[in-house]
């Protein structure tokens, strides 16, 4: 079996904006593969059929949030184990230790580097596949 | 002494009581039955403005206003015919009238005498204006107190700690919600009327005032029979006795009721603003870094030159909002650190490190001068970072072309000291007392220097503050700056 590599990443943003420098970001700087997801519903349609490697969600989202989408996701079997990582641009330390208890790998703030990205992505799954 | 004591008055009797009469110090006038003066004595003069020589043998009414003035040959008659008595005897408050027609308040006190069967009475009275004004404006100091109270919702008490008895300004009452008439003031009834989650940690100031004499100052919630809940400023003193014991004490409750509410609506005022600025600027900050970048290809000189001043604008922005959302979570008390124990010489060389590329950009170098201090400190990793790389970027901003910013460490008892030296343009000295200020920033016309919040300073003394630290700072203008930063050392590093 070949070393386990991330490729694939599910990403839910409502804000078309940062939509498209996010995934500038990570398909054209980083080399992954990006299905972008506008809402939590979007999310729960596609996700199991695109088999991620990783997901990023927006916290803050008009209709269903980041940490509910989590959770739906989380009830899907193929994809109860795969590495989250929550984006926001309100982070309060104790955010951070809420949204690790509600299952996700660690939290990235915005504004984001989109020339960091990838690699901050890379590192955060690298290290919960060791865990 | 004793001699002179026993020694019988020299002169007559008459001699002797015309003596007192003359010296009284209250005034002392005599009327025979039909009310007509007998005797007025120098006293009764200054009391009443006339000379003894004008009143002599004219009626005494004429020492009293309406309706007294009318009233008082009735009077006296009645007493005469029934021996029904309203001042003989007993004395009272009366007004009298002064020469001058000014009316003033009285005391009297008028007894009975006969003289070789002559019925006199002997009035003595003593003005009473001073003492009348003095209660005046103590009732009119005291309304304007409670006025104060009533209008600034600033309530005060007075608490016995022996027996326990409480004496509440009629402010507690309105901020308790309680009625003075049916609540008992007691410190147990107090403490029942607070939050029940709040009482121990009141109970606790309240016993370590008294224990250690000292002030206390405290905030709790209040919950009023109705169920609504206050908030109140609580603050409160001991009183000493002679022999140094606690034995009282006094304090002031406020209703800070509306203030927290406003506070708490400006945090999230800020919070939510902050959120909906940081949107829209990750995409303009995002789209700027990739081109910039040249990962979406490149771009000629004229472009690429606007698109680094839109960037490091937008970076500039980004920072901003940072800082205020720091200030702010200082200002209102919630900024949390997540404090652990650190070895300090990989602190300081990591941010050395990270703020190298700042100073190239200045042509300026950063140098550890000195070897490991081997210590150990308690400090938040990320905010200790955060007032490193503010301190560092500073001196690498006032440095000249070419110049170096030296780090260094020195251990002193108990704690330890970092110092961060530029030998640049040094702090005006009209300058240094604003410098830990929010939004101060020194001229700053040279383009070299531009680009601060004016908040970095005063947000990494809150930081350096809330670790246990403390941020010190000297410079002369022209030779540079040193900026210090002391932490508690909790151990030395073993090896």
């Amino acid at each position: 079996m070949s070393e386990p590599s991330l490729s694939k990443i599910l990403y839910v943003e409502d804000d078309h904006d940062i939509q498209v420098v996010a995934q500038m970001a990570l398909e054209t700087v980083a080399g992954f593969t990006v299905s972008i997801c506008s809402s939590g519903e979007d999310a729960l349609e596609k996700a199991e059929a695109f088999s991620p490697d990783l997901i990023l969600l927006d916290v803050m989202m008009p209709g269903m949030d980041g940490p509910t989408t989590l959770s739906r996701l989380r009830e899907i079997d193929a994809l109860a184990t795969v590495p989250a990582v929550f984006m926001t641009a309100k982070v309060m330390p104790s955010d951070v230790e809420r949204y690790k208890e509600l299952g996700a790998a660690d939290v990235i703030s915005k504004p984001f580097d989109p020339m960091t990205l990838g690699e901050q992505v890379k590192k955060i799954w690298s290290l919960s596949l060791e865990r | 002494m004793n001699s002179t004591h026993n020694k019988k008055p020299e002169g007559s009797p008459a001699q002797y009581s015309r003596a007192v009469f003359e010296n009284a110090l209250d005034g002392m006038i005599v009327i025979d039955e039909m009310g007509l003066i007998q005797s007025f004595n120098p006293a009764a003069e200054d009391v009443f403005g006339y000379s003894a020589k004008e009143v002599m043998g004219k009626n005494v009414k004429m020492l009293m206003p309406e309706p007294f003035h009318g009233a008082h040959d009735g009077y006296l008659k009645n007493y005469l015919q029934t021996g029904e008595r309203k001042i003989i005897g007993i004395g009272r408050e009366v007004t009298g009238l002064r020469k001058d027609g000014s009316e003033f308040p009285l005391d009297l006190a008028v007894s009975e005498f006969t003289v070789s069967d002559q019925r006199m009475f002997l009035g003595i009275v003593r003005d009473i204006s001073e003492r009348h004004a003095a209660e005046r404006d103590l009732i009119r100091s005291r309304e304007n107190l409670k006025a104060a109270q009533r209008i600034t919702h600033l309530g005060s008490w007075h608490w016995e700690i022996e027996s326990g008895h409480l004496t509440w300004s009629d402010e507690i009452y309105r901020i308790f919600d309680m009625d003075p008439e049916k609540f008992e003031s007691t410190y147990e009834n107090f403490i029942h009327a607070i939050h029940p989650d709040d009482r121990a940690s009141v109970e606790a100031a309240i016993s370590a005032s008294v224990e250690n004499k000292a002030p206390y100052s405290i905030e709790h919630r209040v919950v009023r029979p109705d169920g609504e809940i206050r908030i109140v400023h609580e603050q409160g003193e001991v009183e000493l006795d002679e022999a140094g014991n606690s034995f009282c004490m006094n304090g002031s409750v406020l209703d800070i009721t509306e203030h927290k509410e406003a506070e708490r609506l400006k945090n999230e005022f800020v919070s939510t603003v902050s959120h909906e600025l940081r949107t829209p600027l990750t995409s303009i900050h995002g789209s700027l870094a990739l081109l910039v970048s040249g990962a979406v290809g490149d771009l000629d000189e004229k472009k690429k030159k606007l698109i680094d001043v839109a960037y490091s604008s937008s970076d500039r922005l980004i920072r901003l909002i940072n800082d205020l959302l720091d200030a702010e979570k200082f200002g209102s008390g919630k900024m949390t650190l997540d404090i652990r124990a650190y070895d300090i010489d990989p602190l300081i060389d990591q941010a050395i490190s990270l703020n190298q590329a700042y100073g190239e950009k200045y042509n300026v170098s950063i140098k550890r001068t000195d070897g490991a201090a081997r210590v150990r400190v308690a400090v938040d990793h990320d905010r200790f970072a955060q007032v490193m790389a503010n301190i560092i970027s500073n001196a690498c901003k006032f440095s000249h072309e070419a110049g170096v910013v030296e780090v260094a460490t020195q251990t002193l008892p108990g704690k330890v000291k970092i110092s961060i030296t530029d030998h640049g343009v040094g702090i005006d000295k009209s300058f240094h007392k604003k410098i830990f200020q929010q939004f101060t920033q020194a001229d700053a016309s040279d383009h070299r220097r531009a680009g601060g919040t004016g908040l970095g300073l005063s947000i990494s003394k809150s930081i350096v503050e809330q670790m246990g630290g403390k941020i010190t700072f000297v410079s002369e203008q022209g030779k540079g700056s040193t900026f210090s930063l002391e932490f508690p050392v909790l151990d030395t590093q073993l090896g």
